[in-house]
């Protein structure tokens, strides 16, 4: 973590803000929040202090305090400004590289336990793919949350970043198991067990999230069969580098100041 | 499809109840059972 500053206008400091530096140090929470706000539509500046406040958890009476900085200029260092923290929190996510997993590693760890993640495995000389080893239950799960999901984001499109974060969670509470454990088959202890590992994940890194993430993804896109839910969060990363750079100076209303060439210098032409 | 299988006694495990057996099952073995009896009627 690094401690960054805001200042005012007049140059005093207003608060120390700790940071991460990487995106272990950051939650899926935080990241999710972050990424909602700063791709909303409306006053960029508007926009910087509600994801700012929002992230690092600073009183918005003191954000609306510290200088602005130059929201147009592109933010290399952190200058005390809330654009340099916005700027440093969005270059932090945009260029995170994903942990590439593969047959041999599809498990992380999480909390100094192991998860596995099922994996789509492929058979030497293109013969083809085999399928995760994933049970009935497993998969009337899965099934299940995706289609209660897109009900809920069709009835709540308000909370669609609320629906995708516990959709995400969840499926990773189905998917991914330790050594040896399996989903329970009683209803009620399923339940109870899903609802206790989604609490345990709740805080789950960043990092992690978007390793798995894309995990899925590449290895739904083998198939080219794959579910939104899947490298949701992962295409976000690079959606939010676009939405953030597109923010471009209004042309402005008034008129430059020009000569006219056809009138006489004496009349304000040349 | 779980209630289809566990009458059949498809994937039945003499250690399991019939509905444990059945979710405790392979998926994709599954999915093949029940396609193949779709495809022989």
């Amino acid at each position: 973590m690094i401690t960054a500053r805001l200042k005012n206008a007049a140059g005093n400091i207003l608060c120390e803000i700790r940071l991460p530096e990487h995106l272990h140090e950051m939650t899926l929470q935080q990241y999710v929040s972050f990424d909602s706000i700063a791709s909303g539509e409306g006053n960029p500046i508007a926009i910087i202090a509600e994801a700012v406040q929002d992230f690092t958890g600073v009183d918005m009476r003191t954000i609306i305090k510290a200088q602005v900085g130059d929201i147009y200029q592109r933010a290399d260092a952190l200058d005390e400004s809330l654009r340099s923290i916005f700027g440093y929190i969005s270059r932090l996510i945009t260029t995170y590289e994903p942990k590439m997993y593969n047959q041999d590693l599809h498990e992380f760890e999480y909390k100094g336990d192991t998860y596995r993640i099922p994996y789509i495995r492929t058979m030497p000389l293109g013969l083809g793919e085999v399928l995760p080893d994933i049970s009935v239950v497993e998969a009337i799960e899965a099934l299940e949350l995706l289609r209660i999901s897109e009900n809920n984001k069709k009835e709540r499109p308000g909370e669609e970043a609320n629906i995708r974060f516990t959709t995400y969670l969840k499926m990773l509470s189905i998917l991914a198991r330790k050594e040896g454990e399996e989903l329970p088959v009683n209803d009620a202890h399923r339940e109870q067990f899903l609802t206790e590992r989604l609490i345990h994940f709740q805080e789950i890194d960043a990092a992690t999230a978007l390793d798995v993430d894309f995990f899925l993804l590449s290895s739904l896109q083998r198939l080219n069969a794959t579910h939104e839910i899947a490298g949701f969060f992962i295409r976000r990363v690079s959606a939010l580098a676009v939405e953030t750079c597109g923010w471009k100076k209004k042309p402005t209303t008034v008129r430059r100041r020009t000569t006219n060439k056809y009138l006489p210098a004496s009349a304000g032409g040349r | 499809m779980i209630i289809s299988m566990i009458e059949k006694g498809w994937l039945k495990r003499p250690d399991m109840s019939a509905l444990e057996s059945v979710y405790r099952a392979n998926f994709e073995q599954a999915v093949g059972l029940i396609s193949t009896e779709n495809a022989s009627y």
